[in-house]
């Protein structure tokens, strides 16, 4: 009757990325980075996002000299989470985190069709005179994977290479 | 409106050499306490004019009762002037606000105090002339003290001159209690006139809180007085009335002051409407991010949290926490706004030692807090409070299984149409 120690909600261990996840990451139209300043100091963004099948990682486009560049330069360890969010009740929320190494990729050099991939999702907001100049693309690649759909967890963790 | 472009403001031309209080300006000017730290100017001001009353009372043979009546009234003037060595430095600290009209209120406050020197002496001499009338009226309550020495026109100056000294504090401090009273009522009302970006930052407003409890310290000091007017009854229902009018400006200048928003309107009307925030943590190098359901009480933050959760296991060891609220444009995304909060979380309502005292000082703030939390998300609550067949983590056992977490605002970033601007708290 008294429960000191509350029980928690079942948490799922998958192999694979679960598919659920996987489509909230195709859908969504939003991400939120999280990098960590020195003295452990947690900087959150709102970003667009693209998620890319092929390498299994997220693609998000940032200026050089904007504060989660900065961070990423000196701490690549990262978090993005996508989410849905339902108003009503709970248990309709569902997202995905992703924690996991980010990388730095100079545009020149990025992947063209994610980088087309990402323009036609957000071409409609972003103009035709979107300056790719000073901008440069952040790759996430996962390395845990935790999705929630009300209160049911998996998580996802990357083979250690 | 013309003279406030000629002056400029106190912070940023250092004018210094206009904008002096009198206490500074003749502690500037005479020779011993020149070559003195401030500090040291109160303490060496105790010691010479007690001396010199001490010295008087041998000379003159005054009773033992006299020596203590004129000890306290020194110690008066000597708190009080302690009570300067924090306002000028705290008034030179304030910056200004992004608001205009506030920047006025703020801008009249300290040319009244500073510049203007009728509205101290008028007040002050109008004590001064009521106590040496009271002196004149009932020359009693004077031979009492004096004793033998009683007509002796070189104490007749010395209590002269401690009579003015004292007067002209008390209507000093009178007189800025009143002031306080009148900028912080105006500035309550400007403040909730604001638009957009503008605002006072919530450091000034600290400091100008601060300002009103020295001044409500000074006008406090009064009270070493009673003694001294225990003897007339006239004496101690003017100083009682004293007591009580400056009691009545301070609470007055304190609850104006309370009514002023922390935040420009702006990012208030986000943490306001907003259901939907994103929490930020950190552990070892590694940030986590996890969409919560927040309040914002017009101070602080709250976030609850169930006790199963990583987000509770990590707060509880690093408590620097960024909190992320974004108010999206359905038409265009380019148009969202967002404000980022970053600030050091308190966990209220655990189950621990730490956390029964601190809900024994919260906890009326906590019931509040939740109350909001179920006008705020009505059917959230519901399902946590009624769902059965949740974990129980999840469930709404107040105490058990959730916990509020508190996020007081260090540092704010605020996007609008992607461009990140950051604002002072």
């Amino acid at each position: 009757m008294f429960q000191t120690k509350p029980i928690k909600a079942h948490t799922r261990k998958t192999a694979e990325i679960p598919e659920e996840a996987l489509s909230i990451l195709r859908k969504g139209f939003f991400a939120y980075l999280g990098t960590a300043e020195p003295g452990c100091d947690p900087h959150l963004t709102a970003m667009f996002f693209v998620w890319d099948d092929e390498s299994e990682s997220i693609y998000m486009v940032s200026t050089r000299k904007s504060r989660k560049v900065v961070n990423i330069r000196r701490n690549t360890r990262v978090c993005v989470t996508v989410d849905e969010r339902d108003p009503k009740s709970p248990a309709g929320n569902c997202g995905v985190m992703i924690q996991g190494r980010a990388q730095l990729v100079e545009m020149e050099i990025a992947d063209n069709l994610v980088m087309n991939e990402f323009l036609s999702k957000y071409m409609h907001f972003l103009g035709p005179g979107y300056p790719m100049g000073s901008r440069i693309a952040i790759q996430v690649k996962p390395r845990k994977i935790s999705f929630w759909m009300g209160a049911n967890f998996s998580l996802w963790k990357a083979h250690k290479v | 409106m013309q003279s406030y472009k000629i002056m400029t403001v106190v912070s940023e031309v250092p004018k210094r050499k206009q904008r002096k209080w009198i206490y500074e300006e003749i502690v500037d000017k005479i020779p011993p306490f020149r070559w003195l730290p401030p500090t040291w100017d109160v303490v060496a001001q105790l010691f010479l004019v007690e001396a010199v009353g001490i010295f008087a009372s041998i000379y003159f043979q005054m009773p033992f009762e006299a020596v203590i009546i004129g000890s306290l009234i020194i110690g008066y003037t000597v708190i009080w002037s302690a009570g300067c060595l924090y306002v000028i430095p705290s008034m030179r600290r304030l910056r200004n606000p992004t608001n205009e009209q506030e920047l006025r209120v703020l801008q009249e406050y300290k040319d009244d105090l500073l510049l203007n020197r009728f509205n101290e002496l008028a007040v002050g001499s109008l004590c001064f002339i009521g106590v040496i009338a009271y002196a004149f009226w009932d020359p009693a309550f004077l031979q009492h003290f004096l004793g033998p020495g009683f007509g002796n026109p070189l104490l007749f100056v010395l209590v002269l001159v401690l009579a003015w000294d004292v007067s002209y504090r008390m209507g000093l401090s009178f007189v800025t209690t009143l002031f306080a009273a009148r900028r912080s009522i105006a500035l309550s009302y400007a403040a909730r006139r604001r638009r957009g970006l503008e605002y006072t930052a919530y450091s000034e407003v600290r400091t100008l809180r601060f300002l009103d409890s020295v001044n409500l310290y000074w006008g406090a000091t009064a009270v070493v007085l009673i003694p001294v007017a225990t003897h007339s009854p006239l004496l101690l229902m003017g100083l009682l009335a004293y007591l009580a009018v400056i009691l009545g400006l301070s609470v007055i200048s304190f609850l104006a002051m309370e009514t002023v928003p922390w935040f420009p309107p702006d990012v208030e009307s986000i943490l306001h409407n907003e259901k939907f925030s994103y929490v930020g943590l950190c552990s070892k190098g590694q940030s986590h991010v996890t969409p919560v359901i927040f309040v914002y009480d017009g101070k602080y933050i709250y976030v609850g949290i169930s006790v199963a959760s990583a987000k509770y296991r990590i707060v509880k060891k690093n408590p620097k926490v960024s909190i992320l609220v974004d108010m999206r444009d359905p038409i265009n995304p380019m148009r969202n706004r967002a404000v980022m909060i970053r600030g050091k979380a308190m966990v209220l309502g655990e189950i621990s030692p730490l956390g029964i005292i601190r809900m024994y000082i919260y906890g009326l703030w906590m019931l509040r807090v939740r109350s909001l939390f179920s006008k705020k998300y009505p059917r959230y609550m519901k399902y946590y409070d009624r769902e059965q067949d949740l974990p129980l983590a999840w469930q709404n056992k107040a105490f058990i299984s959730r916990v509020m977490v508190r996020i007081k605002p260090e540092r704010i970033t605020y996007w609008r149409e992607a461009k990140p601007r950051t604002l002072r708290v």
